[in-house]
């Protein structure tokens, strides 16, 4: 286990003392380790040098070590040094169980195993079918590389409403669109909903072929290079910022009363559902009612948010935790739209559902950009077409990969660098600065009262201290105000204080800082920013910058003399096979009336298998090949796991995680038995064409449990 | 009057600079060419730019990444960095014997680097004539030679004559004048500062860097007629400090609008950067003869060019007593003055009922209906920002303590940073592009955060710069200048321009979001200048 120390200080002795788990003397620093080591509640400790009194009343002696579960607030204290343990945490340190109880340290270990194959994965890129996109050791597993106190995280940032809108679909775009919406038509577009004079616009067809720009061409006869509907698809797969709303509206004058913004991934809330489905719809509820007048509230029944198998109609039961499995875009996590005070209440912005919004995308586009390339990096649409990470022409996934690899390449620290997301991984969103909106005059109002005042934090922390630094997160000494925020889930709405003092107005009477009353969320996304945070770590050599990745971009020519790519089986995607047939063929609705299934909202999280379980039915998703008599691609999970290939379906379309657009391949049906002496952890897969050589494993797609 | 000397003995000149590198027999450093005699040793290295404002006389070569906070830090380090006083014998390079205890020295009316830069008329002159050399004296603007008439004016320093002008009216005819001899887009409005200010009108200037001048003079881009093949090829692209780039120098095209207000009051002096100036103010008669006064710098754009921001880095600053914005008027947090507010104005006195940011109409046909010695009530309707993602406001305050460590009566410690336009979206321009070009995703959108100054864009604090500067076009061949076709821009923006322009033509090829260069003139039939020599 790898331990981070921060010399000269212990718990604060101002601090709740809640968490404190022990108190025992060791002969050594390392001694005391292997105790904590033992122990999974213990989450950091501090070691006495020498003899500390605190102002609790508390006194320790030499080699006495404290031991504590959560988070540390730490104190100076000459006389101590202080070790945590290095896991990957969950997103802005949340504990939605009390620290230290058993759920919580539940969640916390399936959360590390998460980001521990997430971060395997994005290493490891892609050498099955891509040349110069893999072994991208310029990404760092944070709990193994040891990081000075001297890394100061690095926030990057990003605009939360969705720039393809405009790009694709607005006036005065570059290159132009055929379509020409006005600014309140996209706005509309993106709720959903018309207001006063202006409808909601269609979806349109846009281009594919993206580099060396988007082309247009296809509009123009003859039809090519050819067009899709604009995507992602999916309920608000529109909303692909990293940052996700739906929209309360009063039935009779449309006015906005709410709005949730979120920025949480889907993995977190599949992860606490694996853990106790209960607390998923208690928090549903609490979130969803937060700070909301009472006939505006609504309860969450668990049933809600079940997956319901679409042939038998029946609750799925997931193998892997034996309890009714997660829908991730069930009714109150779905679309822009949320109806309160009916009979029939719906809608809800709980967690990420556009396709590419995953915590292991984002982790999958750090690798990638971690790769430093030939042609530089000053222009990030020209940097993605060259190592086709993300998404070209969102406001994130460019900004987010030159960033990064800008990071690495020295240019942000003044020397080169890994990267890597900073422990806790996460998107976040950045509190706004409103102080354009105006209010209502209302004499109700209390006095001071401001449009900042309806931005609400719900989920997650405006500040949040950097363990790495002790400071708060990119805080430097010279410069100690943090730098980005990590709220995971904020409203927009009237404060019940005010409403409960009589103020009449509601959220669309406020006026945004061109004097226009809110009719539209992202007149509230346009003020916000979505974020992540690097962590650089100085390196004495820069990598070596590579080629562009091949074969290249679509529309953009092979470089002469180029190698030619590998071609081999790739693993996508491992399932239970009864979820696999639940989510795949569950069809998704969308307003781009491209409907797709809803194995495209699944996650990354590894199923699990208990040891000794034999013949366990799943569905491995890839890119793969029958061999000329019909052999099937063989599997390997490595020792102790017996895999039988049982059949192929050549013809699976749907978006992989991560993916913006569904996209075809495979699908090999698998039998696996596991010895009961298996080692228990993340196993990767090796999946091998007939014929073909044996190529590096995919990591983390299973997870092996004890019995 | 008297210039006292620096306060402090001259450090090594070397100490200031950062790290050189010798490219045949020139050093650069940090973006300043010197050349140095044969046999002098390589100047010590220092540190590299940390990334946040240091006292120096540097300007980095580009952003520390792509982040608002990177901008907003080079930024700053451009500011002081420009602001430094000029080498008296090297105009647009830094005074090596000026120490950072003498940055912003109260009472130094020396020139400071960025106005030691050409004034833009002395590159774009009449008849695309040549402009001078990088090294000559500093000429009165062309909008003064009319008013100044066969007047000798002395040299208000060595580097020459520096002239402020205010905008006056426009007369004759249809066209929006995009010249910017005033506020950019007001079709000839002007700014009147308040009595503490004894009503003196806004004085602007524009001027270019080594860089800028060496790429127009080289490529003859002075001259209308040169313009428009050459950005078909080989494109008109401005420096941005890169290889690429490197015969016209290393820091990439710098372009400077500055605002100043005429200072009566001597009291008022150690609060401002002054110089000594000759102006000209429009009356009924016309412009006023060139006086020489003192005068108090009030607004400051810096755009920049480099390789992290080919739609360039737009930062403006202005001094903190310009204005309050809508929020310190709502939560009387007021200042105890204000150059261009009237935390007593009177509606029933106030020529404009003290209606904020009034815009006065230009006084055509006369007689005039809005008095040019009525003051404008102006406030900031995007205050300065305090958001975590871009927490300017914060930053002014460490980048003031910085200041203060070394001069802790620097005059720039009543300068604030306002706020920096900058592409997301990073994007090369190719040749032949038409107006309007990419945005590069400007960042923060104007739908987020417009970035305005008050003194120069006082009216349109709604805009950012790149919604008007995409559609900047090459100069017109017509032996005449005509008019700029910028209406798409401004009505998309809610403005209307306050004079109508021309039809519009199919699209202009573009000049690189400057329009400095729709300034150039067509050459008398005659043969094709020279160069200038460098």
């Amino acid at each position: 286990m790898n331990w981070t120390k921060t010399p000269n200080v212990a718990q604060y002795g101002g601090a709740s003392w809640k968490n404190w788990i022990a108190t025992q003397n060791f002969g050594t620093v390392a001694a005391a380790q292997n105790y904590a080591a033992q122990n999974p509640q213990i989450t950091f400790f501090f070691y006495a040098r020498q003899y500390m009194s605190l102002s609790n009343g508390r006194s320790f002696n030499p080699g006495d070590a404290a031991f504590f579960s959560g988070q540390p607030w730490w104190g100076s204290a000459p006389q101590c040094d202080s070790y945590q343990k290095n896991v990957f945490d969950t997103p802005a340190f949340i504990h939605d169980f009390p620290i230290g109880s058993a759920q919580d340290m539940a969640v916390c270990a399936q959360w590390n195993t998460n980001i521990t194959g997430f971060t395997q994965q994005a290493i490891m890129g892609d050498p099955w079918n891509l040349l110069y996109s893999s072994n991208q050791t310029s990404y760092f597993d944070t709990t193994v590389t040891k990081i000075p106190s001297s890394a100061t995280a690095v926030i990057i940032t990003w605009e939360a409403f969705p720039n393809r809108l405009g790009q694709y679909l607005g006036a005065q775009a570059s290159p132009p669109n055929p379509y020409n919406y006005s600014s309140n038509q996209v706005l509309a577009l993106a709720d959903q909903v018309g207001f006063g004079n202006v409808s909601v616009p269609a979806f349109q067809q846009i281009p594919t072929v993206l580099c060396p720009q988007a082309n247009w061409k296809w509009n123009r006869p003859p039809a090519n290079p050819p067009s899709h509907m604009y995507g992602p698809y999916g309920p608000r797969g529109w909303q692909d910022e990293y940052c996700e709303w739906s929209v309360v509206r009063d039935p009779a004058s449309k006015k906005i009363t709410r709005i949730d913004f979120t920025c949480e991934n889907p993995e977190y809330w599949n992860t606490l559902w694996m853990i106790d489905p209960q607390k998923v719809a208690d928090l549903y509820s609490s979130t969803l009612s937060w700070d909301a007048p009472a006939g505006q509230q609504v309860k969450v029944p668990v049933t809600d948010l079940y997956l319901i198998d679409p042939t038998t109609k029946k609750v799925v039961t997931d193998p892997s935790t034996g309890r009714p499995a997660y829908n991730p875009l069930n009714k109150w996590n779905s679309g822009p739209v949320a109806v309160r005070g009916t009979s029939a209440n719906s809608g809800g912005a709980m967690h990420l559902t556009s396709t590419p919004n995953t915590i292991q995308t984002e982790m999958q586009l750090a690798g990638g950009a971690t790769v430093l390339r030939q042609i530089g990096n000053s222009k990030p649409h020209q940097l993605i077409c060259c190592a086709q990470y993300g998404q070209a022409y969102r406001n994130s996934d460019p900004h987010i990969g030159q960033s990064v690899n800008q990071v690495v390449g020295g240019q942000i620290t003044g020397s080169p660098c890994q990267a890597a997301l900073a422990n806790p991984s996460g998107l976040y969103i950045q509190v706004p600065d409103l102080s354009t909106f105006q209010l209502p005059s209302d004499p109700k109002l209390p006095a001071g009262a401001t449009a900042q005042d309806c931005w609400q934090i719900v989920r997650g922390s405006a500040v949040l201290t950097d363990p790495v630094t002790g400071l708060p997160f990119g805080a430097t000494s010279s410069a100690p105000q943090t730098t980005g925020n990590f709220v995971l889930h904020a409203v927009f709405q009237l404060p019940s204080a005010w409403v409960q003092a009589g103020v009449k107005f509601t959220v669309g009477d406020i006026k945004d800082g061109n004097g226009t009353p809110i009719q539209w969320a992202g007149q509230v996304s346009q003020q916000m920013n979505i974020g992540i945070w690097a962590r650089p770590l100085t390196v004495q050599n820069p990598a070596a910058a590579q080629p562009c990745v091949l074969p290249p971009s679509n529309g953009v020519p092979t470089p002469p003399n180029s190698p030619t790519p590998p071609n081999y089986a790739q693993a996508l995607q491992l399932f239970h096979q009864v979820l696999w047939n639940a989510l795949y063929n569950t069809s998704v609705p969308n307003p781009m009336k491209t409907p797709i299934p809803l194995a495209s909202n699944s996650t990354f999280i590894a199923p699990m298998i208990k040891q000794g379980a034999t013949k366990v039915m799943m569905c491995l998703t890839c890119a793969a090949n029958l061999g000329p008599q019909g052999q099937l691609p063989q599997v390997n999970f490595g020792p102790d796991i017996t895999v039988t290939s049982l059949s192929f379906d050549p013809n699976i379309n749907y978006a992989v995680p991560g993916d913006s657009y569904p996209s075809g391949c495979g699908m090999l049906a698998i039998a696996v038995s596991v010895t009961p002496t298996a080692a228990a952890g993340l196993r990767g897969v090796i999946l091998t064409n007939y014929g073909d050589p044996v190529q590096p494993a995919m990591p983390g797609l299973l997870n092996i449990i004890t019995m | 009057m008297k210039v006292p000397l620096p306060v402090s003995a001259s450090p090594s000149p070397r100490s200031a600079f950062p790290t050189a590198i010798l490219v045949a027999g020139v050093i650069f450093v940090a973006g300043w060419p010197m050349t140095l005699p044969a046999g002098t040793p390589t100047p010590t290295p220092t540190p590299p730019w940390p990334g946040v404002p240091v006292v120096q006389p540097t300007i980095p070569p580009d952003s520390r990444g792509t982040s608002q906070s990177a901008f907003n830090n080079l930024a700053w380090q451009q500011f002081i960095a420009l602001n430094w006083v000029a080498d008296p014998n090297s105009p647009g390079q830094p005074d090596p014997k000026v120490p950072p205890s003498a940055f912003g020295t109260q009472l130094d009316s020396r020139p400071l680097v960025w106005e030691s830069f050409k004034e833009a008329s002395e590159v774009f002159q009449p008849n695309a004539t040549p402009p001078t050399s990088w090294k000559a004296a500093r000429m009165l603007p062309s909008a003064l030679s009319a008013p100044a008439g066969k007047a000798k004016l002395k040299a208000t320093s060595k580097l020459g004559v520096k002239g402020l002008f205010a905008v006056s009216k426009f007369t004759g005819g249809p066209q929006l004048d995009l010249s910017e001899f005033g506020e950019a887009f007001t079709g000839g409005s002007w700014l009147t500062a308040q009595a503490r200010m004894n009503n003196y009108i806004t004085l602007y200037e524009k001027r270019l860097n080594p860089d800028e001048f060496n790429y127009i003079n080289t490529n003859h881009l002075y001259n209308a007629a040169v313009q428009s093949p050459f950005a078909l090829n080989p494109g008109l692209n401005l420096p941005d400090g890169s290889a690429t780039f490197s015969q016209y120098g290393t820091t990439g095209a710098i372009e400077i609008k500055a605002a100043w207000i005429e200072l009566d009051d001597k009291a008022l002096w150690p609060l401002f950067k002054i110089s000594q100036a000759y102006v000209s103010y429009p009356s009924a008669k016309g412009p006023t003869p060139p006086k020489l006064v003192t005068v108090g710098l009030v607004g400051l754009h810096i755009i920049r060019k480099t390789p992290n921001a080919q739609q360039f880095i737009w930062s403006t600053f202005e001094h903190v007593n310009n204005a309050p914005s809508v929020t310190d008027i709502q939560n009387k947090t007021l200042k105890a003055w204000y150059t261009y507010y009237n935390p007593a104005c009177n509606p029933a006195t106030d020529p404009y009922q003290c209606v904020q940011n009034y815009q006065p109409v230009p006084c055509t046909p006369s007689p005039c209906t809005n008095p040019y010695g009525a003051p404008v009530q102006v406030v900031r309707t995007t205050p300065i920002s305090t958001s975590t993602s871009n927490n300017i406001a914060q930053l002014n305050t460490n980048t003031w303590t910085t200041i203060a460590a070394a001069n802790p009566k620097s005059v720039f410690l009543n300068y604030q940073l306002v706020n920096v336009l900058w592409p997301n979206d990073n994007t090369s321009i190719p040749a032949g592009a038409t107006v309007p070009l990419t945005d590069g995703n400007a960042t923060p959108k104007q739908s987020q955060q417009p970035v305005a100054n008050t003194v120069l864009e006082t009216y349109h604090q709604n805009l950012n710069c790149l919604a008007c500067h995409t559609f900047a076009p090459v100069a017109s061949t017509a032996s005449t200048k005509t008019a700029i076709t910028v209406k798409a821009p401004l009505r998309s923006a809610g403005v209307t321009p306050a004079v109508q322009a021309s039809p519009t033509p199919p699209p202009a090829l573009a000049s690189d979001y400057s329009f400095l260069f729709s300034e150039a003139q067509m050459p008398p039939p005659s043969p094709t200048p020279a160069a200038a020599k460098p």
